[in-house]
């Protein structure tokens, strides 16, 4: 499972200015190991003096009274440690060298020892990019994001990468042997590192959550306000009659809990558009959202966007164009600040404005054009084939952006009147505040 | 929401460079006012009147939608006013008439001055106006 650093906004600027100071630098960082959320709450620095760091041939170390101090300085504070080295003008996307993996090998057992058996955590610094692995258990896990003041700095995630492909599956091997057979060892590490945030439990969510379980994934954040109603039963996976009025939370949870025993799932039972502990779902590497209404779609993609979280949206639906009854859904990727919803026009204004209107607002719309008929159905015709054809093709795309094994398709159509699948390439038109703004300024 | 969006600040303050002294702001509902706002006196009655309308709270991929005019309309010619209720209220008070309206692009930018912001959709009411019923 990936780790974050979280560190003290007042420490921000000295580290980075040391790290980015042209030459090769050393630091450590103190604080403590908050879990089960996996953070490095980093709230002390230990700057190495250029002049006191060992430059050797190929790589950059500190002197033996510089280590004893800093674990005395640890010791001292009953804090973990997380060291951070640049490789100056070495190229971007940085990842630690193999002198480097080679160094952890004795280092990292040595200095837990030393700290009691604490986590231990490293960074590289490149030019423009960063790069971390931690110990919490026996083995390396990747750091996903080094955060402070809502400033995110994500890793490029090339060094648990190159560790992932060298190390086999151990006692899960069998289980996943025909998933290896076509992402390989390393896809299936990386899945197996992957937390996923899933935003709505109904009749796609439901799917996803199954699917990836098997999968591999084994951490999760499930968002979901409702309740299982008999109506449900047609399409929601893993509920049963005996469910009716259980949370669709606790479906998911125990649908995972089936698959996946002892794997991590948090359940938040609120709506996406209303105030939550978002930090939560922050702490994810991708979210998928399978929600019912553009208004939580808008939420979910300036969430995501603010915090450069990679976006899937699935939605199924159903209608009439004359006398032709069509049905089908499709899967949005939205990441690296690339395209949205937003900003491909897949938004429904419409929809949008009726969901923000308070009754009055509703009352003086109805008394202008009446009274949608669909608002007073609930909802409209929906069968479990076809959620479960979009939600196959969103975990597919999923599959695509974790592990690398194909190019993900950033926008499936899926025609189920029609019995096709297209993809579709989108064209946004001119700049746009979720890509622009909100994600690929939060770097700078 | 999740958060609060700083891009309401931003449309804000393109509004009140636009209407300068003229405008009011109710930061619940982020409900604006435009205290005197000119229509065609050949087509309606009375030619001045005060308009309100909301910055949608998930601008900008939320486009705004409607707009307030008080006192209530009428046209200068008599007969029925298309898309448009009344009475209604809103923060400041009753005796309002809502018009159902919106751009008929909404494409909005990095930044509220890059793309369609809410100058556009206030200015856009003359467009309305100029229709007439």
């Amino acid at each position: 499972m990936a780790v974050w650093l979280s560190l003290d906004p007042s420490l921000e600027e000295t580290l980075l200015a040391h790290m980015h100071a042209g030459a090769e630098h050393i630091a450590f960082m103190s604080g403590s190991y908050k879990a089960p959320d996996g953070v490095f709450a980093l709230n002390d620095l230990y700057i190495i003096p250029p002049d006191e760091v060992l430059y050797e041939d190929t790589h950059v170390t500190v002197g033996d009274d510089h280590r004893q101090s800093v674990l005395e300085w640890a010791t001292s504070r009953g804090d973990m440690l997380v060291e951070a080295h640049s490789h100056g003008s070495l190229g971007d996307p940085v990842a630690f060298s193999d002198l480097d993996l080679r160094g952890f090998d004795s280092w990292v057992p040595h200095v837990r020892w030393r700290l009691g058996g604490r986590p231990y955590a490293a960074l590289v610094f490149g030019s423009t990019t960063i790069d971390g692995l931690a110990w919490v258990g026996p083995s390396p896990e990747r750091v996903s994001r080094l955060e402070s003041a809502g400033r995110i700095h994500k890793t490029t995630g090339r060094s648990f990468a190159r560790i992932a492909a060298d190390r086999p599956i151990g006692g899960d091997g069998e289980r996943y042997r025909r998933n290896v057979g076509l992402l390989g060892t390393h896809g299936q590490r990386l899945l197996g590192d992957t937390a996923v945030g899933v935003v709505g439990l109904g009749g796609l969510g439901s799917h996803v959550v199954q699917q990836l379980a098997y999968l591999g994934i084994r951490r999760f954040v499930l968002i979901d306000h409702d309740e299982v109603e008999t109506s449900n039963l047609n399409r929601l996976i893993g509920a049963t009659p005996a469910d009716i009025g259980e949370p669709k939370v606790k479906i998911a949870e125990r649908l995972i809990d089936a698959i996946q025993p002892g794997g991590q799932v948090r359940t938040v039972g609120s709506r996406i558009d209303s105030p939550f502990d978002t930090s939560l779902l922050a702490r994810v590497d991708v979210v998928f959202g399978c929600v019912d209404n553009d208004s939580a779609r808008l939420a979910l993609t300036e969430f995501t966007s603010r915090d450069q979280v990679p976006y899937i949206d699935l939605a199924s639906d159903t209608g009439r164009a004359g006398e032709l009854t069509w049905f089908g859904g499709r899967v949005f990727l939205a990441s690296d600040g690339d395209q949205c919803l937003s900003c491909v026009g897949e938004l429904d204004q419409t929809a949008l404005a009726i969901s923000s209107m308070d009754p009055a607002q509703l009352a003086a719309n109805e008394s202008i054009y009446g009274v949608d008929r669909s608002m007073l159905e609930g909802g409209g015709p929906m069968v479990v084939s076809v959620n479960g054809v979009v939600a196959s093709l969103g975990v597919t795309e999923f599959i695509a952006l974790v592990t690398g094994f194909r190019r993900p398709n950033p926008h499936v159509v899926y025609r189920g009147d029609r019995g096709i699948v297209t993809l579709r390439t989108d064209k946004r038109s001119g700049s746009c505040y979720y890509c622009d703004t909100l994600w690929r300024n939060r770097d700078e | 929401m999740i958060d609060v969006n700083e891009r309401v600040d931003e449309e804000l303050e393109l509004l009140r460079n636009w209407f300068i002294t003229n405008l009011d702001f109710n930061p619940d509902g982020n409900w604006i006012r435009i205290r005197e706002y000119h229509i065609p006196s050949d087509l309606w009655v009375p030619p001045v009147v005060e308009v309100a309308f909301q910055i949608p709270e998930g601008i900008p991929g939320q486009a705004p939608y409607g707009f307030h005019v008080r006192p209530v309309l009428d046209l200068t010619h008599g007969g029925k006013i298309n898309n448009y209720t009344a009475p209604t209220s809103n923060p400041w008070g009753d005796g309002w008439g809502t018009f159902s309206w919106q751009l008929q692009e909404w494409v909005p930018g990095a930044t509220a001055r890059d793309g369609t912001n809410m100058v556009d959709f206030a200015r856009s009411f003359a467009d309305r106006f100029r229709e007439g019923a």
